[in-house]
């Protein structure tokens, strides 16, 4: 299933870039670090912006480097989206967005229709709600708006990769709100991988599908979204951080509570705020801290998710909390209790518990 | 025609060509100082500005060195067309490339330089080649260095004197520009012709300028 295989070596002034992955097919790839973790180096070297790179790129049957060559950024079918959107100031939206469409590779051939990555541009400049900018200048467009000029710009280039380099951290907390949705109906619309680097875990919880964590310059986790977030080895799973993320779809709609259900593809339920369509098929993020644990079924509670599970692991021990694994049937949950809680409990790996969820974010298009 | 606008046309033309021929060497040159990390850089900007600091008379003597037929290129240039560098309007015309070379690759690396890296690569991103990527996001983002660049290089052609006395002399209708014809009339106390010519060249370097920044102020709102 595989599209790609990277095994990249890239040499800067005061350290070194080291990672080997390979690119699914299809779906989202994080690129998760924090600041100077060598993140972004690695995504240019994907996209042949760096010269001093060794190793070896094969994307889609194509060699794009190795050690006899490194072949450039305009030869690679990819679009790359920077942080600060860079879109030419003298040029308009549509002139913006025409200059990749008239100058991608599969333009030419008769392959955009065959090959597309199932995005057209009226369907495009509708999902990024873009449409209505087509006559106006950079300068006159919002930080919102220009991230999602340069989102479409990329895309209607109709590349086999689309690689987004911090496209959310130059927004405040509001426009990436606002743009969150975009990129989500983006994950379930385009049939090409997308490569997606940020330091936000939020973004990752809600976009990704497999995950890449940089420190220092080194890959310290390479796997899917649930290990990433689950495994023992994974720095993600740590007090810091906990969260774990659930694939189900609905089941259920209460319209008089405004509360719809899910059911997990495990088989457990969550109930959510918000009415979604029956069938729609979402992703459910629960983080550590709003997960509680009881011996026993709570009778009476505020709490509407209460679910039978089984200690499974603990995970990490920092500043009088703990970080506990809970699987209930195949689903794995995280919680983060006080150790004093832990001891008067008396929990140990494989005892039987009660876990109430208290929210659940959900994410669907 | 009066033929004491003779040396206006003739100045014309060579501040035109001097200019033309300018930005068409000086975009690659400025293009590469731009760009290029090379060590010795500071050494050829350093070169590329002599003429800006160095006695018009200094350069003049060694225009007339090497564009004399007794040099290589000036050698050269006389088997080719059986005629002098030195003493004639194409001579006129190499010295005053290199002469106002600075003042149309300085302003050109500023704007290349302001263009920076950034949009060429995501030009490159979008499928340009460089050269592509070049004619169209780098040469229009820097725009205002074109124009900066051609109004001096122009003014500053228009300007110079003791180049042209040194390598040009003093012939009518090849070398005598209007400079020298404003010191001949002083010289020979025609104060009225002097007056007339010089005043045309006051109102037109004026105008010049005052082009450049209006033109170069309405593009920097733009942007």
């Amino acid at each position: 299933m595989s599209f790609g295989q990277c095994s990249i070596r890239c040499k800067r002034a005061d350290f070194i870039v080291e990672a080997e992955f390979t690119v699914p097919e299809k779906g989202v790839l994080g690129i998760f670090g924090h600041s100077g973790s060598g993140k972004t180096t690695l995504l240019r070297c994907l996209a042949g912006l760096e010269k001093d790179v060794l190793g070896h790129i094969e994307i889609n049957g194509e060699v794009w480097l190795d050690e006899n060559k490194n072949i450039s950024s305009q030869q690679r079918n990819i679009a790359y989206v920077f942080q600060e959107g860079r879109l030419f100031p003298h040029m308009t939206v549509a002139k913006n967005l025409q200059y990749g469409a008239s100058r991608s590779p599969g333009r030419k051939t008769n392959t955009v229709d065959e090959n597309n990555n199932g995005v057209d541009r009226d369907h495009l400049l509708a999902l990024l709600n873009i449409g209505h900018l087509l006559n106006r200048y950079p300068h006159q467009l919002s930080g919102g708006e220009k991230q999602r000029v340069a989102i479409g710009r990329a895309l209607l280039k109709n590349p086999q990769m689309l690689l987004l380099d911090e496209p959310l951290a130059s927004l405040d907390k509001k426009r990436k709100q606002e743009i969150l949705p975009y990129l989500e109906s983006l994950h379930d619309d385009l049939s090409i991988p997308i490569l997606y680097v940020s330091h936000d875990l939020d973004e990752m919880l809600r976009l990704c599908d497999y995950m890449l964590v940089m420190e220092q310059g080194q890959l310290s986790f390479n796997g899917n979204i649930h290990h990433a977030l689950i495994s023992p080895e994974s720095p993600l799973a740590t007090v810091e951080n906990a969260a774990v993320v659930l694939e189900g779809s609905v089941s259920k709609q209460e319209k008089e509570f405004d509360i719809s259900t899910v059911h997990t593809v495990n088989g457990n339920q969550f109930q959510v705020p918000g009415l979604m369509p029956i069938g729609k098929r979402v992703r459910l993020i629960v983080f550590a801290s709003d997960v509680s644990v009881a011996k026993n079924r709570a009778t009476e509670s505020s709490i509407l998710n209460i679910i039978e599970g089984r200690v499974s692991a603990v995970l990490d021990k920092k500043g009088g909390r703990v970080l506990v694994q809970i699987n209930c049937k195949q689903d794995v949950l995280l919680t983060l209790i006080s150790v004093k809680s832990f001891e008067l409990l008396e929990l140990f790996i494989g005892a039987e518990v009660f876990i109430q969820v208290k929210a659940v974010v959900t994410r669907g298009n | 025609m009066f033929p004491g606008f003779e040396p206006l046309l003739l100045t014309a033309k060579l501040a035109g060509l001097t200019t033309l021929i300018l930005l068409v060497i000086g975009t690659p040159v400025a293009w590469w100082l731009a760009t290029t990390k090379i060590k010795i850089k500071p050494v050829i900007e350093a070169v590329v500005a002599l003429p800006i600091v160095l006695p018009p008379t200094v350069l003049g003597f060694y225009f007339l060195l090497i564009l004399s037929p007794q040099s290589s290129l000036g050698g050269w240039w006389f088997e080719l067309t059986g005629q002098t560098l030195t003493f004639s309007f194409s001579g006129l015309v190499i010295a005053s490339v290199i002469y106002s070379f600075p003042f149309v690759v300085q302003p050109l690396q500023n704007a290349f330089e302001s263009v920076g890296k950034d949009m060429m690569e995501a030009a490159y991103t979008l499928g340009a080649k460089p050269v592509d990527a070049f004619f169209t996001v780098a040469v229009p983002l820097a725009r205002r260095g074109f124009i900066t660049g051609g109004v001096l290089g122009f003014a500053h052609t228009l300007g110079e004197f003791g180049v042209v006395l040194m390598v040009g002399g003093n012939i009518p209708g090849e070398t005598r520009v209007v400079s020298i014809a404003i010191y001949d009339h002083v010289e020979m106390l025609e104060y009225g012709q002097a007056h007339v010519l010089a005043g045309i060249l006051l109102a037109f370097a004026f105008t010049a300028m005052l082009l450049m920044y209006v033109i170069n102020h309405r593009t920097k709102l733009r942007a």
